[in-house]
Order: structure tokens, then C-alpha cells, then sequence
């Protein structure tokens, strides 16, 4: 009797162990598993670099009424930068191209091909460079973890791109066009972009914590949405993206090199012009 | 060690039967309310224990390895909903372990839904059916002979 129930217990034992092994298993593989890459759902590198070209002249052309920044101070400091950011990505498919819109919106969005777009309302809403640079550096992470193309093949399946592209149905470039300005990606998408910005910045010799101080202003600005709801929505609460950029584990050989410039009167020159 | 004989479907009064039944089957209701307080399935289980297990041997051990069997799946849902609420309320980050661990539950309690009703089938037929582990602990607990329960008390010396 006794016996037999040891050899119960055993046998109990081991199908739980093998089904909680076998469930970590299963997690692990189902998340390997890039559907874009099992079903060669992939936009390729010249399709991409056109469907850039088409919406950065979409986007210029239309404009809502914001137009192309063009102000020599401002695009040094954006040069200095950007050039900080992109030589500190070890290997990037992109030639990054950083665009200033006028518009007092508090946004930056990119869009294929490695192209960012930076509204002036951001540049004036940052109190440092190093903000503005970890703005950058979450839409760079965007853009090389593919989010908006990934984005374009869910939502209009990658046929409808090519014909788009080889010039088919260009009713279908509306709906590009109103993805892409949405701008709006799914929580595991911003929490990869934040990931990737936290590391390019410590490459780049600047502090995340930059990143936390962007959104704690942002949050004193109150655009964020009650943290209670923040299952129900797509973005991150910020209150959580303050807490990832603080908990970043930096390495111990790290030394913030801060950008010199005059932040404060690049922001009133940008006002002025 | 002594057991008392099992009884014969053709012995068991249908009232037992339908008894004996009940002990799988109220447990399903009783999960439906207990939602997600998983806890209360366990306490109808102990509430129906008590009730029925003077009845008779077949109702007693039926009822007795309902309630056994209920108890790791009770204990695997209670961590799951404890787990849910700390990610609802720290972080909210679903991590691989839990998902992992929701998956475990979930066929867990699959496992346990189909041999509870197996069990509620064979009840109702007056047979016995033994649950891995638990049907053993029942029967033993059942069905053995008591010492005091063999007939006149016998003192002992102390060695």
C-alpha cells in the first residue's frame, strides 16, 4: 500500500515537472518564432527605401500646414547629436535622415527607410539635448527593430504594399499613409524601442536617465492617461517608462559625455526664425 | 492490515449512487461561483464531505477522493490568481514563467475536469474508481479496518 503510493506520488511528481517544463518550453519557442520571418512576410530593403521616399514626399507635400524647419543653428546641434547616436549603433541597414517639422505638437514619428520626423513642439518641450537625443534614440529603436513596416504588412498584408509600390491601387497609399501617422505601436514594441534607446544612449555616453526625466515632464505636462488603465492601452504608462529608463543598469565603465550646447538659446533662435 | 469488502454495483441503492455522483459533479457548480476565489469549490467539496460521508462506505470514499483530489488543483489556482493580482499591481509585466505557469494551471485543470467526470460516470454505475494517488489514500482511509473496530478492546503491556 505504502509503496503504491509513493509510486503515485512519483509519477504525479514527474507529469507535473514535465508539464511545467514543457509549458516554459513552449513559451520560450512560441515567442522565437518571428511570424514575419516564417512566412517571408519581410518588405525588402529597396521597397522600403521607395515606400519612405513616397510618404516622406506625401507628408512634405500635404504637410497639415507644418513645413520643413530650416535653421542653421538648430540643424548643427541635430548634426551633433545624431551623429553621436548613429556612430554609436554597432551595424545599421539605415542612412538615418532627421526632418524638422514646424508644428507645436509634442510628437516625433519615423517612417520607412530611416526617416525620422521631429516637430519644433518637441525641440521647445525639451530642457536638454540629451532629451531630445532620447526621444531620437526610442523612434531610431523603432525603426531598427522594422515596428512600422511590421506594422504595414499586419495591418494591409504585404501584397497590397507592392502594388502600391510597382504603382498599383493608390487609394491603398491613404491607408499607408494614416498607419504610419498614427504612430501608434503595440506595448511590446515601445518597450523594445525604450530598450534600444537606454543602450544606444549608454553607447552614445549619454545618461539614460535623460529618457526618465523626458517623461516625468511630460507627466507633469499631463499627457499621460491614468496608470489604472494603462493594460488597456497601447503605450506604456509613462510612469512605467520613467521606471525602466531609472532602473537601466548601467556599466560600470560609464561616463556621461554631455552635449555641448547652448540648449536654452538654440530653442529661442528656433523662436525667432 | 484489514479492509473492509468492497461493495457490488448491484448492492449500492441508486440513492447512494446518485450521492456518490454528486460529489464530482457539485464540485463544477461550485467552481463556476468560486470564480475567482477558487477557494470556495474546496469548501463545498468539505461541506458535501461532511454531509454524506455517514451514509456509506461507496458515498464516503467517493466524496472523500473528490475532496482530496480537489485540493492541488484549488492550491494551483490560488497561486495563479494571487500571481495575476502582484503583476496588476506592481510592474504589469507578463513574464515567461507566468505564462509558462498559466499554461500548467490551465491543463491542470483540464486533467482534473475529465477525471472528475470520469469518476462522476462510474459513481453513478456503483463502481469504484481510483484517482492516481488520491483513490489509494481514500480506499485506505475507507475501507481499512480500525483496530478499535475489530471487536472487544485488548489492553497491552507497555513492552
Amino acid at each position: 500500500m505504502n509503496k503504491s503510493i509513493f509510486r503515485d506520488i512519483l509519477i504525479l511528481g514527474t507529469i507535473g515537472l514535465l508539464l511545467l517544463l514543457g509549458g516554459y518550453w513552449a513559451v520560450i519557442k512560441l515567442k522565437q518564432i518571428d511570424l514575419s520571418e516564417t512566412f517571408n512576410f519581410e518588405l525588402s530593403q529597396e521597397y522600403e527605401e521607395k515606400l519612405g521616399q513616397m510618404i516622406e514626399e506625401s507628408v512634405l507635400e500635404s504637410g497639415n500646414g507644418s513645413e520643413i524647419v530650416r535653421n542653421q543653428k538648430l540643424d548643427s546641434a541635430l548634426k551633433i547629436i545624431t551623429a553621436r547616436l548613429e556612430g554609436s549603433i554597432d551595424s545599421s541597414v539605415y542612412d538615418y535622415k532627421f526632418i524638422v517639422l514646424e508644428s507645436n505638437d509634442i510628437n516625433a514619428f519615423n517612417i520607412p527607410g530611416g526617416r525620422i520626423f521631429i516637430f519644433t513642439g518637441l525641440i521647445d518641450f525639451t530642457d536638454s539635448p540629451e532629451q531630445l537625443a532620447a526621444v531620437l534614440a526610442h523612434e531610431m529603436g523603432h525603426a531598427e527593430h522594422k515596428h512600422v513596416v511590421k506594422k504595414l504588412v499586419k495591418s494591409l498584408s504585404l501584397s497590397a504594399i507592392v502594388a502600391v509600390l510597382t504603382g498599383g491601387d493608390p487609394s491603398v497609399f491613404t491607408s499607408i499613409m494614416q498607419s504610419v501617422l498614427g504612430n501608434v505601436f503595440d506595448r511590446e514594441s515601445e518597450r523594445e524601442a525604450d530598450e534600444f534607446a537606454c543602450q544606444l544612449m549608454e553607447k552614445a555616453g549619454i545618461d539614460p536617465i535623460a529618457m526618465a526625466t523626458f517623461f516625468h515632464k511630460l507627466n507633469e505636462k499631463e499627457l499621460s492617461y491614468d496608470k489604472n488603465l494603462e493594460l488597456l492601452m497601447t503605450h506604456p504608462h509613462n510612469d512605467s517608462r520613467i521606471q525602466f529608463a531609472k532602473g537601466y543598469q548601467l556599466k560600470k565603465e560609464f561616463k556621461p559625455n554631455a552635449f555641448d550646447l547652448d540648449w536654452t538659446e538654440i530653442k529661442n533662435h528656433l523662436g525667432n526664425e | 492490515m484489514e479492509y473492509y469488502p468492497l461493495p457490488q454495483p448491484e448492492e449500492i441503492p441508486e440513492r447512494e449512487k446518485e450521492d456518490a455522483m454528486g460529489a464530482y459533479l457539485m464540485m463544477f457548480a461550485a467552481v463556476a461561483i468560486g470564480l475567482p476565489l477558487p477557494v470556495i469549490n474546496l469548501i463545498a467539496a468539505i461541506v458535501y464531505f461532511y454531509l454524506n460521508k455517514s451514509k456509506s462506505r461507496f458515498v464516503y470514499f467517493h466524496s472523500l477522493q473528490s475532496l482530496l483530489s480537489q485540493i492541488p488543483t484549488t492550491l494551483i489556482n490560488w497561486a495563479l490568481v494571487i500571481w495575476s493580482l502582484n503583476i496588476f499591481f506592481t510592474d504589469r509585466i507578463i513574464s515567461d514563467e507566468f505564462i509558462a505557469y498559466a499554461i500548467v494551471a490551465g491543463i491542470a485543470n483540464i486533467f482534473y475536469f475529465i477525471f472528475s467526470l470520469i469518476a462522476a460516470f462510474k459513481a453513478r454505475k456503483g463502481k469504484m474508481y481510483y484517482f492516481l494517488l488520491f483513490g489509494k489514500l481514500s480506499y485506505g482511509i475507507v475501507f481499512k479496518v480500525k483496530e478499535n473496530e475489530m471487536g472487544t478492546i485488548e489492553n497491552k503491556p507497555p513492552f
